[in-house]
């Protein structure tokens, strides 16, 4: 159901509204009544009036309500939410403390059951409560009212939102509606985004969150949100939550965390790495316009503060434009000749207003720019306040729709200056590398918005025969099969080594004949996770005595230094000479499910940890990026003579493994490693899975 | 030509060193040494062969140059043992023939046993029908470590039957040498079973110091280079996951595991496990916070530039060297026999 009246009620009721001042249900009451042009009923079973309003006994007794904000003891609600539902209320905030936060559980369900079984929508409990305000309705017990803007936030922190909302009106930053989540029993992030991108009154949402509840269901209203607005995230808890033990090389590696980067990565979502970050970028958005395209021209006073800048938008990923021939020629014409024109443009120490005013509407109406970058440091010359008014100007005469983000640096100097661009809603950051960043978030969103919507491509498969191979091993009670999973992933179009399962040396020996040598030997054991530490792989074997002799040795080994592993036998495969190595994983978050992991083998993954990470099912524009996300990649296309690696079959290759991963929810990770890689084609080389136990 | 069977009531008793020490006594007297162990169980693929290290290098020691497929004509593999239990297999010739090789111009053949007496008789040769084969008698190596031992060596004497085929008893490695002397050798005397000797345990001998395997293995030592000494008498390679090691562990004692730098999981696993040193190979480094743990079990680390395989061939050699070889063990092996074993009876018992 939708949030729209949530939000925008015509009638509140306050439950548990008090007569005591200071008590939450007082300071609700008044927050409400400050602004709050509609209906307002107090509910207090032990007060007939309450500083002059009217008070009901009991919700049953009040005139219809559209939102009823509770403020009653815990043990409690649930009568409340009873009497609610039968009186038709659908909208609650439950600002009410004391349930799963707490340990009462059960408590929490109950109350989730009967909004359930009302069909109602309730935000909390353990909620600050929230602020609209565009309905000029404060439902919160957060002292003061939000300025009102285009920002729309949410968090799970309610401390942080008290804190934000007395920052963000001492700065002047405007919000649509501000909302504390508490313990997401009902409406979740997914609610919020879903309410946010239907409202026409906010430009950019901001989350603060420290979980996501429905990994899957997030990714998808994410992913259509973002082609309308941005949403920004920040996601507490970097660090590993998920409790389950991980044994292979991609279940070490992604960490929930990579999770989700993967996910926000995958809908478009920008995730900033402190909440000071978010605000950066939610003030470019606010006030300025998305660009619509990828160059940056920065103007500045001084040689540092542009490089800075600069080197801020190079490491991003977003590129420092050349200016048309006309630019140029502006540009000398109007700027001393010291002056550097080209970008960075440099007006110089001495520059008055008049030599920004020039420089910028120069820069603005070059077709390679999409995006301004403004820079001051206070020198003797410098008129912070008259370069403020002239940037404001130049914006508002300009016929481009261009962003402009501007950095008056300084503190007592700039303060006027900063007040002028606040108000014209240009955003002014303390410093350069602030606001090129924020402009490379605008860029990246512009590329966000205009992404194509592509859905992972399918294919053909055998899957029963996978479902086969897996429901043996759980037979057997193996819950890590290896290679002799391979030929599972041959079912899926993915090419594997060419290779044979022997129980005993003659069987080893006629497998090794019929697949001509030379050939590979490898221990089959699922209690060996590291085989090649116990001998337990050998290559380069180029008879059928040799095999007989690697046979024996290797069963020596294998007794010898774990003895209790049981071994279901050898694999023979064929030896495959060159290629590259490279990793394939997944790991399953139980959030977001399969996470894809791609990286190049040995020393890259094991030390420099140099992967990617995506959630399946990917699309093919998925595992480009992936590919090219490593920081290895040059070395697929081949350096230093090396021949290229066939990139078109790593891409398949991953887009199947993909699916594989989707299609059997029972496999908790698997590692291919490795997947050798040729001039053309590749081949699965071992594999390596977990069961669901 | 004389002859005698060493055997042994279990695994790891010591019968290669006592092979080496009779062996290379006999020798300073003039005797021309043979040396025989039919039945290889300790592999090692040298050029494109499968030899028995330990029997090659009692070779060595013993001074022979004989091929190793003739000094152990018959390697225990795993597909020897299946054919012996399909098809069945029959090893008397080859032995026969082996051993006619070898006793060539010999005055003494040490003939080294079944890893236990009972071994071999699902294929008809155990150390008793190796010993008939062979016309020879049977010096018994117990590893004593209390007098529980003496069912074992009944128990063979019963699986024997022969008296006359059982030469007598060394006891070795023995922890309490007063009670053993007693007990067990009255007892054992009177049941009709000659003593030889008592051996005492020997730390020297079976073992080897955390610092020679540093010297060894060209090993970074980084923390607790004040236990270089302790010594280290098996290894564990991390193959398998923490949960699985954590098993195998539990069972040993002085114990060293060789594994991958970055695997902190079975690091610390063989700690709680009580180890006594930790190599990580591929010259790649631990975190810090499993140094700290190390520490504070008083664990050395050494980190090796080799991958594990190598790693763990070298350490073979370095034990394996340990346990015959080095030249202080071979001749710590003679004085212990000279000085706890009655030789003159020995030789006697032989045909001397």
């Amino acid at each position: 159901m939708m949030l729209e009246r949530f939000f925008n009620p015509g009638s509140v009721a306050v439950i548990g509204a008090s007569r005591e001042k200071g008590k939450v249900g007082r300071v609700v009451l008044e927050n409400v009544r400050e602004r709050f042009r509609g209906a307002i009923y107090p509910v207090n079973p032990g007060a007939d009036e309450i500083d002059g309003m009217r008070c009901y006994p009991d919700i049953s007794s009040t005139p219809p309500v559209d939102l009823a904000i509770i403020v009653v003891p815990a043990k409690i609600v649930p009568d409340v939410l009873e009497e609610c539902g039968t009186k038709g209320i659908t909208n609650v905030v439950i600002i009410s403390a004391g349930f799963r936060e707490a340990g009462a559980v059960e408590l929490e369900t109950r109350c989730v059951d009967i909004i359930r079984r009302y069909g109602m929508r309730a935000l909390g409990p353990n909620s600050l409560g929230f602020i609209d305000t565009r309905s000029s309705l404060n439902a919160s017990f957060a002292s003061g009212m939000a300025i009102e803007g285009n920002i729309g936030l949410a968090s799970q922190s309610g401390a942080l939102c008290t804190a934000i909302l007395d920052w963000s009106t001492s700065r002047g930053i405007g919000f649509s509606t501000f909302i504390s989540l508490g313990n997401k029993a009902d409406i979740n992030e997914n609610d919020i985004i879903t309410a946010l991108t239907a409202d026409e009154g906010t430009n950019v949402i901001l989350l603060y969150l420290e979980g996501i509840k429905y990994g899957r269901k997030f990714m998808e209203i994410a992913g259509s949100a973002t082609y309308q607005k941005p949403i920004i995230v920040v996601k507490a808890g970097r660090t590993r939550s998920g409790a389950r033990a991980v044994s292979s090389h991609t279940g070490t590696l992604a960490g929930s965390d990579a999770a989700y980067d993967a996910a926000f990565n995958q809908s478009g979502v920008i995730r900033a790495e402190s909440v000071e970050e978010m605000f950066d970028y939610a003030l470019a958005f606010s006030y300025q316009k998305v660009p619509s395209g990828s160059g940056v021209a920065i103007i500045t006073n001084a040689g540092g503060p542009g490089v800075l800048a600069a080197d801020t938008c190079e490491s991003l990923g977003v590129t420092i434009t050349s200016f048309e021939q006309r630019t140029i020629e502006a540009l000398r014409s109007s700027l001393p000749a010291a002056a550097n024109i080209y970008n960075p443009v440099d007006v110089l120490g001495d520059a008055r207003p008049d030599r920004y005013k020039s420089a910028i509407e120069a820069v603005i109406n070059d077709d390679n720019v999409s995006g301004i970058i403004v820079l001051a440091s206070p020198q003797a010359m410098t008129d912070m306040k008259r370069i403020a008014e002239i940037i404001v100007e130049v914006s508002h005469t300009s016929a481009s729709s261009k962003p402009i983000l501007v950095s008056l640096m300084g503190g007592e100097l700039t303060q006027e200056g900063g007040r002028i661009l606040s108000m014209n809603r240009i955003p002014n950051y303390e410093f350069p590398e602030r606001a090129a960043r924020a402009m490379c978030m605008m860029i990246r969103y512009a590329g966000i918005a205009a992404r194509t919507c592509a859905n992972p491509p399918d294919f053909d498969v055998d899957r029963q025969f996978v479902k086969d191979v897996l429901n043996e091993a759980k037979e057997r009670g193996d819950r890590r099969p290896g290679v002799e999973c391979l030929s599972a992933l041959e079912k899926y179009g993915i090419s594997v080594a060419d290779s044979a399962i022997a129980i005993t040396r003659e069987e080893a020996v006629a497998a090794a004949d019929s697949i001509g040598y030379p050939v590979v030997m490898k221990i089959m054991s699922s209690e060996i996770s590291h085989k090649t530490d116990v001998g337990g792989v050998r290559t380069g074997i180029n008879d059928a005595d040799e095999v007989r002799i690697v046979y024996d040795s290797m069963m020596h080994r294998i007794h010898r230094y774990v003895p209790d592993a049981r071994i279901k036998g050898v694999l023979i495969q064929k030896m495959l000479e060159g290629g590259r190595e490279v990793i394939l994983g997944m790991n399953r978050d139980p959030q977001f499910g399969p996470v894809l992991m791609f990286g190049l083998g040995g020393i890259s993954v094991e030390v420099l940890k140099d992967v990617a990470f995506r959630i399946a099912p990917i699309t093919e524009k998925d595992a480009d990026d992936m590919i090219k996300e490593i920081r290895a990649y040059p070395m697929l296309l081949g350096i230093r003579g090396e021949e290229p690696s066939d990139i078109g079959a790593i891409k398949e290759t991953l887009l199947r493994f993909s699916k594989f991963c989707t299609d059997f929810p029972e496999i908790t990770e698997i590692d291919i490693n490795p997947l050798l890689v040729f001039k053309k084609g590749c081949a699965a080389v071992d594999i390596r899975l977990t069961l669901e136990e | 030509m004389k002859s005698i069977l060493i055997g042994s009531c279990e695994g790891y008793s010591g019968k290669s060193a006592i092979c080496v020490g009779i062996g290379r006594i006999l020798r300073k007297k003039g005797l021309k040494i043979g040396y025989m162990k039919p039945f290889g169980n300790q592999f090692r693929e040298i050029g494109s062969r499968l030899v028995d290290d330990d029997a090659r290098n009692i070779s060595i020691a013993l001074g022979l140059t004989d091929p190793p497929e003739t000094v152990t004509p018959v390697m225990l593999t795993d597909d020897f043992y299946r054919r012996a239990l399909t098809e069945g297999v029959d090893v008397k010739d080859d032995i026969i023939d082996a051993y006619r090789k070898l006793s060539e111009g010999k005055d003494v053949m040490i003939i080294e046993g079944n890893e236990d007496l009972a071994g071999g008789i699902m294929y008809g040769m155990s150390d008793i029908e190796l010993a008939n084969l062979l016309q020879t008698r049977i010096l018994l190596v117990s590893r004593y470590q209390g007098v529980q031992e003496i069912d074992n060596i009944l128990n063979d004497q019963r699986m024997i039957s022969d008296p006359e085929l059982l030469a007598g008893v060394i006891l070795n490695e023995v922890v309490d040498q007063k009670k053993a002397a007693d007990l067990a050798l009255p007892f054992l005397e009177k049941r009709g079973i000659t003593v030889f000797g008592i051996i005492p345990r020997d730390p020297v001998l079976k073992s080897v110091s955390i610092g020679d395997i540093a010297d060894a293995l060209g090993g970074k030592m980084l923390i607790r280079e004040d236990m270089r000494d302790v010594l280290v008498e098996h290894f564990f390679v991390g193959a398998m996951e923490a949960i699985t090691a954590l098993r195998y562990f539990r069972r040993a004692r002085n114990f060293a595991l060789i594994t991958g730098g970055d695997r902190a999981d079975i690091q610390l696993a063989a700690l709680e496990a009580g180890t006594k040193c930790i190599i990580l190979t591929g010259n790649l480094y631990p975190s810090s916070a499993m140094l700290g743990a190390a520490e504070e079990h008083g664990v050395p680390v050494m980190v090796v530039s080799e991958d594990t395989m190598s790693t763990v061939e070298n350490m073979e050699t370095i034990m394996g060297r340990a346990r015959i070889l080095g030249k202080e063990k071979m001749s710590r092996i003679e004085e212990l026999l000279t000085e706890y074993v009655d030789m003159e009876a020995l030789e006697g018992a032989i045909g001397f």
